[in-house]
C-alpha cells in the first residue's frame, strides 16, 4: 500500500510537447476517415476497365460521391490536412529568438511550402473527385 | 488588449453587428431560390407540434397523446420530444402576436434557425474572447457565422433541433468559462440556466455533461483547480441533474444512464481535491502525509466496493448502461452489427476525408495551429478549447452528423490561430517601420492619453506633441510587441511579412467564397421540391411530393390509414393530415419490421399484413423516370434487413440477385411502367413488364411518376378463366 502511494506521488504529468504530438497524430488518423474504413471496409484503391486495352486500371479517387472514399485516398487527404497544420507550427518555430540564423530561412521556406502545398493539394484532390465543385458559382439562377 | 479605447469599443460592436447580419443572410439562399417552405423530414414533425402548441396551449402540448401516428400504438408527444426548439418558436410567435405583428407560424419556424445562428456567432465571440483575446473572438465569430457544416443544418427552413442546440452548446461553454474566470455567483446561475436550455433542446447535451467533467479532471490533474471550478461545475451536477430529470424525455435517465456517471464521478473527485487542499492548509507536513496515506487507504477500500457495485449494475444491461446511439459513438461497429435502423440512417455513417474540407474548409487547416497557440498561453479557457477541439474531432470522425459539434470548436481554434498569425505579421511590419502615417489617435498604442492630448491642443504644439507621441508610441509599441509575442520573438523580414499577410487574407477570402458557394449550391435544397437545370439557364421544378400529399389530403377519408416506408411519415402527417403506420421517430423496430416485411413479401401475404393493420392506402417513391436516386428501390435492401432483424423468414440473400422481383414493392413500383421500360436510376430496362396487381389498385401517380399511391382492395380481383395449374388439377383429382 505504501509503495502505491509513493508511486502516485512520484508520477509526473507528460510534457506539453508529448501531448501536442499525440493530439496531432490522432488528428491525422481521424481526418483520414479511419472510422469509415473500419465500418465500410472499402478497397485500398478502386479499379476500372480501360476501354481500349480491356485491362484493369487503378482508380485513386472514388468519383462523384462526397461521402465515399478508398482507403489510400483517405490517407492522402488526411496527410495533406495535417501537413497544412504542421506547416503553420513550423512557421511559428522559425521566428523564435533562440533559433540560429541558418535554420530560420530553411524553416520559414519549409513551413510556407507545407502550408501552400497542403492547401492547394487538398483543393486539387477535391476537384478531381467532384468535378462539379464550385463549377457553377458565377452563373445566374 | 490595452489598445482599445472608445473607438475600439464602437468598432467591435459594429463588426459584431455585421457578423450577425452575415450569419443570418447567408442562410437565406433557399428562401430566395425556392420559397419559404419547411425542408426535409424531421422539421415537418417539429412544425406540426409547434402548430399544436400555438393553437392549444402549453399544457395541452405537454400532455398530448398523438393517435395519428404509429397506428395502432400512438405516440406520447409530450414524453418523447426535446421541446426546446418548439418552445422557442412558440414564444417568439406569442411575443410577435402580442406586439400586433401577425406572422404566420410557418414563417416564425422557417426563420428561427438563422436567427439563432447569429446568436451563436455572438456566443462564440464571447467564448473565445474569454479564453484568449477580443481579436481572436472576432475572428472566431466570423468563421462560426459562415462555416458550411453549421449552415447545412440551420438554413432558413431547416426547422430542426440543431438550429437552436448549437447556440445552446456554445452558450453553455461561454457561461462556464465566464464563471471560472470571474467567480461570480450570477454567472454561475446563468450557467445553470444555459445548461437547462441545452438539455431541453437536444439529445447532444450528453456531450456537454461529459466534456465538462473531463475538463475538470484535467484541471485537477494539472494543478489549476480552484474554488471557481467548483462554483461552475457543482451546480451542474446537483441542480442540473434535477433540471434534466424534469424534462420528460430525459426523466430518470439522468441518474440511471451511464452518460451521467462521468459527472457524478468528477463531482466526487472535485470534493476530494478541495478537501485535500483545505486539510493541507491546517496540518504540518509530516502529519499531513500520514493523514493522506490513511485517507488513500480508506478511499481505496470504499472505492473498490463502490466500483464493484457500479460495474455490477452496468454489466447487467447489454449495452453497459449507455443508450444505443451513444454506444454507437464509442464503438462504431455496434450499430452495424446489432441495430440496423441506426446503421441505415445516412447521417450516422462515419465521414470520409472530403467531408472535412467541404464542411470546414480553412478551419480544418488552421485548427492544429490553434491548438499550439492555445498551449503557448495556457490558461483555464485555452485548456478548455483544446479539450473541446480534441473530443469533437474524435466524435466527428465516428459519425458524420457530429461534424456539426466539431464546427464551432474548429472555428474557435482557427480564430485563435488567425489572430496569432496576424499579430505576428503585423507586429513584424510595425517593427520595420513599414506603417502608414496615420494620426496618433487612430494608431492607438499604449498612449491613449497622449493621443487625446494631441487632439486637445492643435496647431504647432499639437503637431510636435503628435510627433513626440508617435516616437513614444514606437518605443511603446516595441514594449507592447514583446509582451504580445513573448520573449522569443524575432521580427520576420519585411517581404516575408507582407507575403504572409497577403496569404492569410487570401486564405480567408477563399474560405468566404467556398462557404457562399457551397451553401448556395449544396445545402439549400429543400428536399421536398427539386430542380433540374436546363440549357437556357432556367430551372425545371419537380413538385411531386406535395402534389401527392395534397391528393391524399383532398381525396381520401380523414380517418384513413396510410402506409409507406418510415422516411415519409412526418411529412404525411403534417401535409396530408392522415394517420400513418410508421414514421421517422423509429422508436418501435418491430412495427417498422412489419411494414418492411409487407414490402418484401409477395402480393397476397402483403395484402394480409396491411389488412391486419387497417391500412387503406400504400405509397412508394419511385425515381426511375427522372433519375431521382433517393427513391425507395435504393432503400429496399434496408427494408429487407430491418424486416429480417425481427422476422427470420426474410433472408437478405434471397433478394440480392439482380432480379429483385419477389416482393410487393417491386410490383408496385413497376406496375404499368412496362411501356416506358427504362429505369434511369439503376440504368437498365425493367425486366418484368407484365405486372398485374390483384390485391391493390393504382389510385394516383404523380406527374413525374415519383409518388405512386395504391389502394388496398377489400377483396382480391377474381381471376378471369384461367386453366388450372398442375397442382390444382392434382388437388381436385385427389378430392374427387
Amino acid at each position: 500500500m505504501g509503495a502505491i502511494v509513493t508511486k502516485v506521488e512520484q508520477m509526473e504529468l507528460p510534457r506539453a510537447s508529448t501531448v501536442c504530438a499525440l493530439a496531432l497524430v490522432s488528428y491525422f488518423f481521424i481526418t483520414c476517415g479511419v472510422a469509415y474504413d473500419i465500418i465500410q471496409e472499402p478497397p485500398a484503391v478502386g479499379a476500372e476497365k480501360d476501354p481500349v486495352t480491356g485491362r484493369l486500371k487503378a482508380v485513386m479517387f472514388m468519383p462523384y460521391r462526397i461521402n465515399g472514399q478508398y482507403t489510400m485516398e483517405g490517407m492522402a487527404g488526411g496527410l495533406m490536412y495535417s501537413m497544412g497544420g504542421l506547416g503553420l507550427i513550423v512557421l511559428d518555430m522559425a521566428h523564435r529568438r533562440d533559433m540560429e540564423a541558418k535554420y530560420r530561412k530553411v524553416l520559414m521556406a519549409m513551413g510556407g511550402a507545407m502550408v501552400l502545398v497542403g492547401y492547394f493539394a487538398v483543393m486539387a484532390f477535391l476537384r478531381i473527385k467532384m468535378p462539379s465543385y464550385l463549377a457553377r458559382v458565377h452563373e445566374g439562377w | 488588449m490595452a489598445h482599445f479605447n472608445a473607438y475600439g469599443w464602437g468598432f467591435k460592436a459594429l463588426l459584431l453587428l455585421f457578423i450577425s447580419i452575415m450569419a443570418f443572410s447567408i442562410r437565406l439562399f433557399s428562401v430566395v431560390k425556392y420559397e419559404s417552405v419547411i425542408h426535409e423530414f424531421d422539421p415537418y414533425f417539429n412544425y406540426r407540434v409547434t402548430q399544436f402548441l400555438t393553437k392549444e396551449g402549453f399544457y395541452s402540448m405537454w400532455d398530448w397523446f398523438d393517435d395519428r401516428t404509429w397506428y395502432p400504438l400512438g405516440r406520447v408527444i409530450g414524453g418523447t420530444v426535446y421541446p426546446g426548439l418548439i418552445f422557442t418558436a412558440g414564444s417568439m410567435y406569442k411575443i410577435l402576436h402580442a406586439l400586433n405583428i401577425p406572422l404566420h407560424v410557418q414563417e416564425v419556424c422557417v426563420f428561427t434557425a438563422p436567427l439563432f445562428s447569429a446568436l451563436c456567432a455572438l456566443s462564440a465571440y464571447g467564448l473565445v474572447s474569454e479564453c484568449r483575446s477580443d481579436g481572436a473572438g472576432l475572428a472566431a465569430a466570423a468563421m462560426v457565422a459562415m462555416v458550411p457544416s453549421y449552415i447545412s443544418r440551420s438554413v432558413a427552413g431547416s426547422y430542426d433541433n440543431e438550429g437552436v442546440a448549437i447556440f445552446a452548446l456554445v452558450n453553455v461553454f461561454y457561461t462556464f468559462i465566464k464563471t471560472i474566470n470571474t467567480g461570480s455567483l450570477g454567472w454561475a446561475v446563468l450557467n445553470l440556466l444555459s445548461y437547462f436550455y441545452m438539455v431541453l433542446s437536444w439529445g447532444g447535451y450528453s456531450f456537454v455533461i461529459n466534456l465538462l467533467p473531463i475538463y475538470c479532471l484535467a484541471c485537477v490533474a494539472s494543478g489549476r483547480m480552484t474554488g471557481r471550478h467548483y462554483l461552475a461545475f457543482a451546480p451542474l451536477v446537483f441542480m442540473g441533474t434535477l433540471l434534466a430529470a424534469s424534462v420528460p424525455v430525459v426523466g430518470f435517465n439522468s441518474v440511471l444512464m451511464s452518460e451521467h456517471f462521468g459527472a457524478f464521478f468528477t463531482c466526487i473527485v472535485l470534493h476530494a481535491a478541495l478537501a485535500l487542499r483545505f486539510v493541507r492548509g491546517l496540518l504540518p507536513q509530516r502529519q499531513f502525509e500520514a493523514a493522506v496515506r490513511l485517507a488513500v487507504t480508506a478511499a481505496a477500500a470504499v472505492g473498490a466496493v463502490v466500483v464493484t457495485l457500479v460495474v455490477g449494475y452496468v454489466v447487467r444491461s447489454p449495452t453497459f448502461g449507455w443508450t444505443g446511439r451513444s454506444l454507437t459513438l464509442l464503438d462504431p461497429t455496434y450499430a452495424s452489427r446489432f441495430v440496423p435502423i441506426i446503421a441505415s440512417v445516412s447521417e450516422h455513417q462515419p465521414p470520409s476525408w472530403p467531408s472535412y474540407i467541404t464542411d470546414l474548409h480553412a478551419a480544418v487547416l488552421l485548427a492544429p495551429a490553434g491548438i499550439i497557440g492555445c498551449f503557448k498561453n495556457l490558461n483555464n479557457g485555452a485548456l478548455f478549447l483544446v479539450l473541446y477541439g480534441i473530443t469533437a474531432v474524435y466524435f466527428s470522425g465516428v459519425m458524420v452528423r457530429l461534424m456539426l459539434v466539431l464546427a464551432p470548436a474548429a472555428c474557435c481554434l482557427a480564430g485563435v490561430a488567425v489572430s496569432d498569425i496576424l499579430n505576428t505579421l503585423c507586429c513584424s511590419l510595425k517593427a520595420h517601420g513599414a506603417v502608414l502615417p496615420l494620426p496618433a489617435l487612430a494608431r492607438g498604442g499604449g498612449d491613449g492619453a497622449g493621443g487625446s492630448a494631441a487632439a486637445g491642443k492643435g496647431g504647432a504644439p499639437g503637431a510636435a506633441a503628435r510627433r513626440g507621441g508617435r516616437g513614444g508610441s514606437d518605443g511603446g509599441d516595441g514594449g507592447v510587441l514583446s509582451s504580445v509575442l513573448g520573449r522569443e520573438w524575432n521580427p520576420l523580414p519585411k517581404t516575408v511579412a507582407i507575403a504572409g499577410f497577403v496569404g492569410v487574407v487570401g486564405l480567408l477570402m477563399s474560405y468566404t467564397i467556398h462557404c457562399i458557394g457551397v451553401s448556395a449550391d449544396a445545402y439549400s435544397a429543400p428536399s421536398i421540391v427539386m430542380q433540374a437545370p436546363q440549357e437556357d439557364g432556367s430551372y425545371y421544378v419537380f413538385d411531386d411530393f406535395r402534389e401527392a400529399y395534397a391528393w391524399l389530403r383532398h381525396n381520401t377519408d380523414p380517418e384513413t390509414k396510410v402506409a409507406s416506408w418510415w422516411d415519409y411519415g412526418y411529412q404525411t402527417t403534417a401535409m396530408a393530415n392522415r394517420t400513418v403506420i410508421v414514421d421517422n421517430n423509429t422508436w418501435n423496430t418491430s412495427h417498422i419490421a412489419t411494414v418492411g416485411r409487407a414490402m418484401a413479401s409477395p402480393e397476397a401475404k402483403a395484402w394480409k399484413i396491411f389488412r391486419s393493420l387497417d391500412v387503406e392506402y400504400v405509397f412508394v417513391v419511385f425515381g426511375g423516370v427522372i433519375g431521382y436516386s433517393g427513391d425507395d428501390i435504393n432503400k429496399f435492401l434496408w427494408m429487407v434487413r430491418i424486416g429480417g432483424g425481427v422476422y427470420p423468414d426474410i433472408k437478405e440473400a434471397d433478394y440480392l440477385t439482380k432480379d429483385v422481383r419477389i416482393g410487393l414493392f417491386a410490383d408496385l413500383s413497376a406496375a404499368q411502367y412496362g411501356q416506358r421500360g427504362y429505369d434511369r436510376v439503376r440504368g437498365y430496362v425493367i425486366g418484368r413488364t407484365d405486372v398485374t396487381l390483384k390485391y391493390f389498385e393504382e389510385a394516383f401517380t404523380s406527374q413525374h411518376w415519383m409518388m405512386r399511391i395504391y389502394r388496398v382492395r377489400d377483396r382480391p380481383l377474381r381471376d378471369s378463366a384461367k386453366p388450372k395449374s398442375a397442382r390444382q388439377r392434382a388437388a381436385a383429382a385427389a378430392a374427387a
